[in-house]
């Protein structure tokens, strides 16, 4: 079922990024293959043995499979790798694509990245990818087991996808590094020289950043659409009509957030950021934005709201301006919000039901029930676009 | 008497908790935590399942106030009035007697969301400036009760930050605050 909301071939002529247009595309393939079944420690070890043959390995020894929890989009497992050329076993992480999931990336792009940024940033060091399947059967990256934890291992009262977490102590000596990771990544300049080939950046001083985004959105609400909502119809249109110009696109996670980094304890030294699948370069207000959404938020216990748990929303804003010496633009702020918000709708209203439906996820127990929180965000843009009535339309 | 579907699902809860589970290996926290979604859903469908004609009903009425809503104050050039005219077709042709069963009333709803979703894209091309606000304000109170409800639905799944501020299931299906009117 479409939901009448841009033609396709509007969206053909729109501007996507090439490869998310060929991944959406791929998925459209994939989805009739169905239904997925998780994979068993055996068949993993057999498809990493089949890809480690391909990529030159000799004397290969896979052993310790291990499927890790959590995770809506991907199936990931621990395993060691023994060959020749290793004097012992090491510990790697399998990422791979199950059918379908919440959301649909590219673990080629995330390679890209995770190279280009490596060194510069607490990221896991990459093995090999596998970005058609050829050898694993689904596409898959792996990468350095990286030591520490998503969420404090005293604490009561977490969620699934890390999503509710509460860090208690920890939240004092993980803000600070969460704020500094971030202003780094805004002020990034090494993708100039990197290989990002499958990458666009959009052109400077144009609306072409939010656009890219709303594109990419749409396409995948009109494929994945289970029924349509008029207001995530209202809302793709409120975004095109009030696309912000991005002076200076930069590099933007945009899944930076709690359960998305790893801590040791009990120093709460972050180690890791994590699930750079999402990542894009745009305006750095969508990072911000994302980051602020109340999903990924607690309240404390004298009732005030910690922004990923960590700290007060004030707090954040303007510990993010002194740090980085950026202005965050309040209007372009809550554009923002809107298209986070109106994402997370299409990633809860359509992927994910849309893949619970015809089974082609590894988790669609899971999938299916965050699916479920779809209102919540809708209930967002509605509080975000009230506050504009006036000129909203 | 037959066993009712509460009780069946409550009998699933029980062997999952009681047998399923306490055979589950400890190193095998995949099998734990899928063990521990099945029983939130049952825990769920228990609190939803008697409720769901009423609660698919009140979805489709709502709809329904929109769409007539939105084809009443429509204008605008040739797309807006066509997308108009077929939302009051549609609209036309709803059954007197609605259907009895939850999918049957939801493709209803289906039916008509499409025309809607038909009308708001028609309007950013050629409708009228008083018109899309006018629209803008329409589904923004729509939406504001139905996505209410479709929380409220769904409370159980200690995912909304908010849900301190959602009525009651019963308030939500029965209270006129959860029912949008085209007046």
């Amino acid at each position: 079922m479409n939901a009448n909301t841009t033609s396709i071939s509007d969206m053909n002529s729109a501007l996507i990024e090439p490869r998310m247009a060929y991944i959406l595309e791929r998925k459209l393939q994939r989805s009739k293959l169905g239904p997925y079944t998780p994979k068993t420690a055996k068949e993993i070890e057999q498809s990493l043995t089949r890809l480690f043959i391909a990529d030159g390995l000799n004397d290969i020894t896979i052993s310790g499979v291990k499927r890790m929890t959590g995770g809506a989009s991907k199936e990931q497992f621990l395993f060691q790798l023994q060959h020749s050329g290793l004097a012992e076993p090491q510990g790697y992480v399998l990422r791979m694509d199950p059918l379908e999931g919440i959301v649909e990336t590219c673990r080629l792009r995330e390679a890209e990245l995770l190279q280009a940024l490596a060194g510069s940033f607490p990221v896991p060091e990459i093995l090999t990818v596998d970005a058609e399947g050829d050898s694993l059967g689904n596409p898959g990256l792996i990468t350095g087991f990286v030591s520490g934890v998503t969420k404090p291992t005293s604490l009561e009262g977490q969620s699934v996808s890390g999503i509710g977490s509460s860090y208690g102590h920890y939240a004092e000596l993980i803000a600070p590094q969460f704020l500094d990771i971030l202003v780094k990544l805004h002020s990034w300049q090494g993708w100039a020289d990197a290989a990002l080939p499958n990458y666009v950046i959009p052109k400077k001083n144009s609306t072409e950043a939010a656009l890219y985004q709303v594109n990419l959105w749409a396409k995948t609400w009109q494929q994945d659409c289970v029924e349509p909502v008029p207001m995530v119809t209202l809302t793709e249109h409120w975004l095109r009509e009030n696309a912000p110009v991005c002076e200076e696109p930069c590099l933007v996670h945009c899944d930076y957030r709690v359960g998305n980094f790893m801590f040791e304890e009990p120093s709460g030294q972050i180690t890791t950021i994590l699930d750079w699948e999402l990542a894009h370069f745009g305006d750095f207000h969508e990072d911000l934005a994302w980051i602020l959404q109340k999903l990924f938020g607690t309240w404390n216990s004298q009732g005030q709201f910690l922004v990923c748990g960590l700290m007060e929303r004030d707090y954040f804003i303007s510990e993010y301006q002194r740090l980085s010496g950026r202005e965050i633009k309040p209007d372009v702020l809550r554009y923002y919000e809107v298209l986070n918000a109106w994402k997370c709708a299409i990633m809860d209203l359509s992927s994910a039901i849309i893949a619970g439906k015809r089974a082609n996820n590894h988790q669609d127990l899971l999938i299916t029930w965050l699916g479920s929180a779809g209102a919540v965000f809708l209930d967002q843009i509605e509080m975000l676009l009230r506050e504009e009535l006036p000129n909203a339309a | 008497m037959l066993p009712d579907i509460s009780n069946r699902i409550n009998n699933l809860s029980k062997a999952l908790e009681t047998v399923i589970i306490p055979a589950i290996p400890a190193d095998n926290s995949f099998a734990t935590e899928q063990a521990a979604l099945m029983l939130g859903h049952l825990k769920m469908l228990d609190q939803q399942w008697d409720f769901a004609y009423l609660y698919e009903k009140g979805s489709f009425d709502n709809m329904l106030a929109l769409a007539s809503k939105l084809s009443q104050i429509a204008e605008g050039g040739g797309e807006s009035q066509m997308a108009a005219v077929q939302i009051r077709t549609l609209l036309a042709t709803q059954p007197d007697m609605l259907p009895l069963t939850v999918n049957t009333i939801n493709n209803l709803s289906v039916g008509l969301g499409k025309a809607v979703d038909k009308l708001i894209t028609a309007a950013y091309k050629d409708g009228s400036v008083k018109f899309k606000s006018a629209m803008l304000s329409s589904v923004l109170d729509y939406n504001h009760i139905q996505s209410a409800r479709e929380r409220t639905w769904f409370k159980a799944n200690n995912l909304d930050p908010d849900v301190r501020d959602l009525p009651s299931m019963d308030e939500m299906l029965n209270s006129e605050k959860f029912t949008y009117s085209a007046a």
